[in-house]
């Protein structure tokens, strides 16, 4: 038995032996599977390289790559790296519904319609060479091409623009379509060009408290997009050899300064001349309802100036404008000549009442329209009173009749604007416009209009 | 009797004012761009210190010299993007070449304007590897063997990165019979063994040198010698193989731009200056070749005699390699893709 013993421990002490012997040549065979330490650092400063070299590579083709964004504010634009080239791709859709609450004779039509439907492409090429071109396809179902201009900006005192493009006058009539306070512009823009077509220098002094333009183009008559004709147009080419200066200068004194209640004040003054023929105005109500008509044998035919002072001031959510237009055109009827002045003037305020800045340049919300988070956008309320008075010589000279053409419109309006975020906006106003003359007997019946319009932009 | 001191100061105002006194010219300060390839910042700028006092007690004008490196190729397609170089020192013929015909800003015959075809200096290619060589890198076919880490830039974007993929390509044909598909080969096995690749020569030498990375550096011999003396002193050896590729980086100035600036005159003078004594030595003293033969002998220990090539003896020129290697689709393009 103790033999047995013996041989028993012995066998566990040889097999024990070999165990950790064989382990041990495991481990060793192991261990000589696994790289040297100095190999792994290698490959790890290998892989730290290769990513500095790619991150080297990235950051000098990112210098010359171009890049595609999609925002609110510049819509669809491809840019290179530097800048230099840039292409966006902008919209606005204006879609409106025109309701009127008084129609005695009943010749008004209440009616949905699109206001504005504008691709708006825009650019700039060579770093200081910018574009603009807005067709728009929703002007009584023809297609117009409203701008169409290229501004050589190499410094911002001095910019050259050429093409088709507002002409500097019109305070109102200069602030752009979709931040408008109400849906449609006041009377004073009957009485300034909405387009023409030409040259235009124009720049910013002194910090930007001095803005001046001076155009040269073809001249159109008042509230026209061309020479040729009121609605629908045909042409951007001039009938006559006369041909308009437009000019305008804004004061904006404390821009600059730490007076706050004064910033946002601008004064200027617009004005323009031309000798001109057969340029017809085109004299609309808040509704857009032509209120005058030139007589047959009335023909514009001479010297046409424009006086245009304007006053504005922005304060936090407070705004206002006011403007005054005095156009005088020579009219001929027959071989008799006569200088007619028409003149309009505008009072128009708003107020922001989420607080929000109110702007010439529209209201950016703080807080996007978002029922899930309870945040509704801004709101604006806005209030104007305007009037369009014609020279009494329309009508004693044989321009017009007391028939097809109002003397007198005087319009208050009241609106609110909910604006959803900065590319969506619903804006509803309510316009009364009282007339003397423009009806066969008596005066016109005023117009009372709800204007309300969805509009989109981006 | 009228003072006459009042009389001759009145006389002398009356001569400053019209001219006829002694005239004092004002200094001019005029700048110039020199754009060249990736390792020559140290080069350039003893030059430029020289050229400058050099132009000054000449002329009493001041000279500003400012530089751009980087890859040779890149370098030269920023001067015909617009950058306004009024002297190009890039790394081969080619890429001046191409500033020629692309940008048109200077003529096609620049290279006969200076001295040897306007290389005030020269170069080679050769192995920089760790102190003790522990690989054993002596030969080009060294480095082909398993487990030799070799780092040299990107032959798309690095000048000196295409004559050290030249010389080694024409290496292999110098010992295979000109066979060149052995020494296509043996150049894609090399390329096998390239862990990363930098665009520039300094890039490749910051890989090598500070990051520790590879055995082996195929470099410029000026960079390859600054490495060993300067950058990591004692780290490092130079081993020159039994050959290797005359390398000729090339000068000149851009005609239409220095015309445009009004500084052609001091262009063309900074570039002779490369080809005086005083210049040649300090491309000695920079580790680069001069062509000079006083300063040859000067520098002789410094640079190891051996047989070199030129590419236009084994490649048919700058042309046919560039279509032939490192084109879109050439060879390199072929043997070599990214890890």
């Amino acid at each position: 038995m103790n033999k047995i013993k013996r041989w028993k421990s012995w066998r566990a002490i040889v097999l024990g032996f070999v165990a950790v012997t064989l382990g041990g040549f495991r481990n060793k065979a192991w261990s000589e599977d696994v790289s040297p330490p100095q190999s792994l650092d290698q490959r790890v400063s290998i892989l730290e390289r290769k990513l500095e070299v790619n991150a080297e590579d990235s950051a000098a083709k990112a210098k010359e790559t171009a890049s595609v964004t999609a925002n609110a504010k510049d819509g669809f634009q491809i840019q290179s790296a530097d800048k230099s080239y840039i292409l966006k791709l902008r919209l606005l859709i204006q879609a409106d519904s025109r309701f009127f609450t008084s129609d005695p004779a009943g010749n008004l039509t209440n009616a949905f319609l699109i206001r504005r439907a504008r691709p708006i492409l825009e650019g700039t090429v060579f770093g200081y060479t910018n574009f603009l071109i807005t067709p728009d396809f929703a002007s009584n179902g023809k297609t117009v091409l409203y701008d169409a201009y290229f501004d050589v900006a190499p410094w911002t005192f001095a910019k050259l623009r050429v093409g088709k493009f507002k002409p500097p006058i019109g305070l109102e009539h200069l602030q752009s379509d979709p931040y408008l306070i109400f849906s449609e512009r006041g009377l004073p823009s009957d009485l300034v060009p909405s387009r023409d077509t030409g040259v235009q220098l124009f720049g910013d002094l002194f910090n930007g408290t001095l803005s001046y333009a001076a155009a040269f183009t073809n001249g159109v008559g008042d509230n026209n997009v061309n020479t040729t004709a009121t609605a629908p147009v045909t042409s951007d080419t001039d009938n006559n050899d006369g041909k308009e200066g437009t000019g305008r200068i804004v004061l904006k004194p404390f821009k600059n300064t730490e007076i706050s209640t004064l910033q946002g004040l601008g004064v200027g003054l617009g004005g323009s001349y031309a000798k001109q023929a057969s340029v017809t105005p085109n004299l609309v109500t808040p509704g857009q309802i032509a209120i005058f008509t030139a007589a047959a044998a009335a023909v514009s035919d001479g010297q046409h100036t424009r006086l245009a002072p304007e006053l504005s001031w922005y304060y936090h959510s407070l705004g206002f404008f006011g403007e005054y237009v005095r156009s005088s055109q020579v009219w001929r009827v027959g071989s008799v000549r006569s200088t007619i002045t028409d003149t309009a003037g505008q009072i128009a305020g708003s107020y922001v009442l989420t607080g929000e800045d109110a702007s010439y340049t529209g209201v950016k919300p703080r807080q996007p329209f978002d029922p899930k988070t309870g945040t509704w956008g801004a709101f604006e309320i806005t209030g104007r009173v305007q009037e369009l008075y014609l020279d009494p010589d329309n009508f004693s000279k044989g321009i017009t009749t007391a028939a097809t053409s109002i003397q007198r419109a005087t319009a208050y309006g009241v609106g609110v604007n909910w604006y959803l975020n900065n590319n969506v906006r619903f804006a509803t106003n309510y316009d009364q416009t009282t007339f003397d003359k423009g009806a066969t007997s008596g005066d016109r019946p005023n117009e009372k209009i709800v204007i309300s319009r969805w509009q989109l932009l981006f | 009797m009228k003072s006459l001191s009042k009389q001759l100061l009145l006389g002398l105002l009356a001569l400053t004012l019209t001219g006829v006194g002694p005239a004092v010219a004002e200094a001019k300060t005029i700048t110039l761009l020199n754009v060249s390839y990736d390792p020559t910042r140290e080069l350039y700028a003893a030059v430029n210190k020289a050229f400058t006092e050099d132009w000054k007690k000449k002329t009493g004008d001041d000279v500003v010299i400012n530089q751009s490196h980087g890859g040779s190729g890149k370098q030269a397609r920023a001067v015909i993007d617009g950058l306004d170089a009024d002297v190009v020192t890039l790394a081969l013929a080619y890429d001046i070449d191409a500033i020629a015909e692309r940008g048109n800003l200077l003529p096609k015959t620049w290279q006969k304007r200076l001295p040897n075809n306007s290389t005030p200096y020269t170069s080679t290619i050769v192995f920089l590897v760790r102190k003790g060589n522990p690989k054993g890198l002596k030969v080009w076919e060294d480095l082909i063997k398993p487990g030799v880490s070799i780092v040299v830039p990107n032959p798309k974007t690095s000048g000196g990165a295409r004559w050290a993929y030249l010389a080694a390509y024409g290496a292999a044909l110098k010992a295979n019979n000109n066979d060149d598909a052995k020494a296509r080969e043996y150049i894609a096995k090399l390329y096998k063994n390239v862990p990363v690749l930098d665009s520039g020569a300094r890039g490749a030498t910051t890989t090598f040198v500070q990051r520790g990375i590879g055995d082996v550096l195929l470099a410029w011999e000026n960079e390859a010698i600054l490495s060993e003396k300067e950058l990591g002193a004692g780290q490092f050896e130079i081993v020159y193989p039994s050959v290797s590729i005359l390398a000729e980086p090339p000068v000149s100035v851009v005609d239409r731009i220095a015309s445009k600036k009004g500084t052609t005159a001091v262009a063309e003078a900074y570039l002779k200056f490369l080809y005086t004594p005083e210049g040649q030595e300090i491309e000695a003293a920079n580790y680069y070749r001069p062509r000079n033969a006083d300063v040859q002998a000067k520098y002789a220990s410094q640079f190891p005699t051996l047989k070199l090539f030129t590419i236009d003896d084994t490649f048919g020129g700058w042309q046919k390699a560039q279509k032939t290697h490192f084109a879109d689709g050439g060879v390199f393009d072929q043997i070599y893709s990214p890890k």
